[in-house]
């Protein structure tokens, strides 16, 4: 078997699966849902579903990582189909493989497609903050709207973005993305804590009962009746979402281990440093420094709050060119090391599937991204993004999170689950921990993508009603629109999803096939390390 | 700011830090020693 490519240094890992995980959501989606769901009080529902949801399906991420990596693979087709055939004979073994392949080949390439952009937002406003471009605009909303607008712009920085993730992953994992990370994630926590002590320091700039502080008893404040099982679930979901389950990312970085690495204590350290990132540096810049300035009203704005209401500060703000730069480069750098880990495992799939060369691969991933951000980049009421986020990015990550369990601890069976996660640890975890990997943990992801499923078809997500064209229409664009409009991108996001979930499965059975037809043919497993 | 919010929020900044500290403290000496 050819010698895959290997992290260099314990701590380039964990830096580099931080990075993987610490996204945009850390700092704007976190603070925004903990306001909404109960203040302080939400934090009893999120650290419920930490610990019983986001730690167990981390470890099992990190263990399926690194089993396939034992046998050469960093995606999750040949992986599932390891471990699946434990239970089941190879031949349906390969379903699994084929889902677990589709689900990840889907996420990492539609969710970046607009990921991406995003990313590409954030370095345009980290230029436009630098140069003072909003200063004195008459509305921030105005000149984010002129700016979408303006495809070419858009594109530049979305290629000045995409382009230094495609130099760093050619590259290679040691010499590229373990060096850059190396970088960019201690620069990302510098930036947050600079923009801590600044939020910290801002006293009441508009008015008295306006403060940072005040921003920061809003934010904690516990409210218990708003403590829901709608909260219970908008936590387990922010849990997913935040440390980038569900994607195949962290299995595909847990691939480049040794087979004798530890994961156990190394998955617990990269939850640790997100949780640091998302409840005290995310939970501390956006919404006290808004507060301060907008007051109670301004920080409601939800997503809304990075590019919209913020800039709206930074414009009042003594020194605002270049916190809001900092801030800007705080959001560029989040995404960047998130947009990294999905521009890898494309690539690792061309280079372990077709023996394609990592540099041509980084370029292919390119055109990729290319063809599918550009119908993003040309709607400019950002429908097309909304739909597929609501798809790719809330939905499809719960169902691969549920195969996850299922593949990863049922299929291969819970003692050896037990048993890899423990080979070569530097800690034991305790034996009662079990019942809630096998059997809490999958119930948590049922009931997660239950809810989905009910929410999506009672609103008429699914059916693509008129109702949910309406709510598109009225509360999603970015500009205004028609329904017919809003039916027309809908379609689109549809047909592009089913077209890369039937090619990806077809990548993903000819992947298993190509190494492991022997075994199909056979119906029994012959290669076994 | 009020008991009630410093209450909660000194309680979960404590846990993650705890958890912080011991988990990549932990991780780093093991690595020295291998």
């Amino acid at each position: 078997m050819e010698q895959r490519d290997r992290w260099a240094t314990k701590l380039g890992l964990i830096l580099a699966m931080a990075g993987n995980a610490i996204g945009l959501g850390n700092f704007w989606r976190f603070p925004y849902q903990a306001a909404k769901y109960g203040g302080g009080a939400f934090m009893i529902p999120y650290f419920v579903a930490l610990f019983l949801l986001g730690i167990p399906v981390m470890w099992i991420e990190w263990v399926e990582g690194r089993y396939g990596g034992k046998y050469g693979h960093g995606t999750l087709g040949p992986t599932f189909y390891l471990m699946a055939r434990e239970s089941v004979k190879p031949r349906t073994a390969v379903i699994f493989g084929m889902i677990g392949g589709m689900l990840a080949f889907s996420v990492t390439s539609l969710l970046n497609g607009y990921y991406l952009h995003i990313v590409g937002w954030s370095a345009a406003y980290t230029y436009f903050s630098a140069t003072g471009a909003y200063m004195g605009a008459s509305s921030t909303y105005d000149f984010f709207v002129n700016y979408i607008q303006n495809t070419p712009q858009v594109l530049v920085f979305w290629a000045i973005s995409v382009g230094l993730l495609g130099i760093a992953v050619g590259q290679g994992v040691s010499k590229g993305i373990e060096r850059w990370v190396k970088v960019m994630m201690p620069a990302l926590y510098v930036a947050a804590i600079l923009l801590v002590i600044r939020s910290l320091t801002l006293g009441s700039p508009v008015k008295p009962e306006w403060s940072s502080i005040k921003g920061f008893e809003y934010l904690w404040e516990p409210r218990f009746s708003d403590v829901s099982w709608e909260a219970a679930l908008a936590a387990a979901g922010q849990i997913f979402f935040t440390l980038s389950l569900g994607m195949g990312i962290i299995q595909n970085y847990a691939s480049y281990l040794g087979p004798e690495d530890d994961v156990a204590l190394s998955g617990l350290a990269t939850v640790s440093l997100n949780e640091f990132a998302e409840v005290i540096l995310g939970g501390s810049i956006a919404i006290p420094i808004a507060f301060a300035y907008l007051g109670p009203e301004g920080v409601k704005a939800g997503v809304g709050l990075a590019y919209l209401a913020l800039p709206n500060v930074f414009m009042n703000m003594p020194g605002g060119q270049l916190f809001g730069a900092l801030w800007f480069l705080l959001l560029w750098f989040a995404g960047f090391t998130s947009a990294i880990a999905m521009y890898n495992y494309l690539v690792a799939l061309l280079e372990e599937d077709l023996k394609i060369n990592r540099k041509i691969g980084s370029a292919i991933i390119f055109a990729l991204y290319f063809i599918i951000g550009l119908p993003i980049a040309l709607d400019k009421t950002l429908l097309l993004l909304t739909d597929l986020d609501m798809w790719v990015g809330s939905y499809l990550l719960v169902v691969l999170g549920l195969f996850d369990i299922i593949v990863g601890v049922w299929l291969f069976k819970p003692e050896n689950f037990w048993e890899e996660l423990h080979r070569g640890a530097y800690i034991k975890v305790p034996e009662w921990v079990k019942p809630i990997i096998k059997y809490i943990a999958p119930l948590y992801v049922l009931i997660l993508l239950g809810k989905n499923t009910w929410d999506y078809f009672n609103n008429g997500t699914i059916t693509m009603s008129q109702k949910y064209l309406e709510y598109l229409v009225n509360n999603e664009a970015l500009i205004s629109t028609t329904t017919e409009y809003a039916r027309k991108i809908v379609i689109e996001s549809r047909a592009v999803i089913i077209l890369v979930l039937i090619i990806s499965a077809i990548e993903a059975y000819m992947a298993i096939k190509k190494k492991y037809g022997e075994e199909l043919e056979k119906n029994e497993v012959i290669i076994k390390l | 700011m009020k008991a009630s919010a410093l209450a909660f929020m000194a309680l979960a900044w404590g846990v993650i830090l705890i958890w912080m500290y011991l988990a990549v403290g932990k991780l780093l000496k093991a690595e020295q020693k291998s």
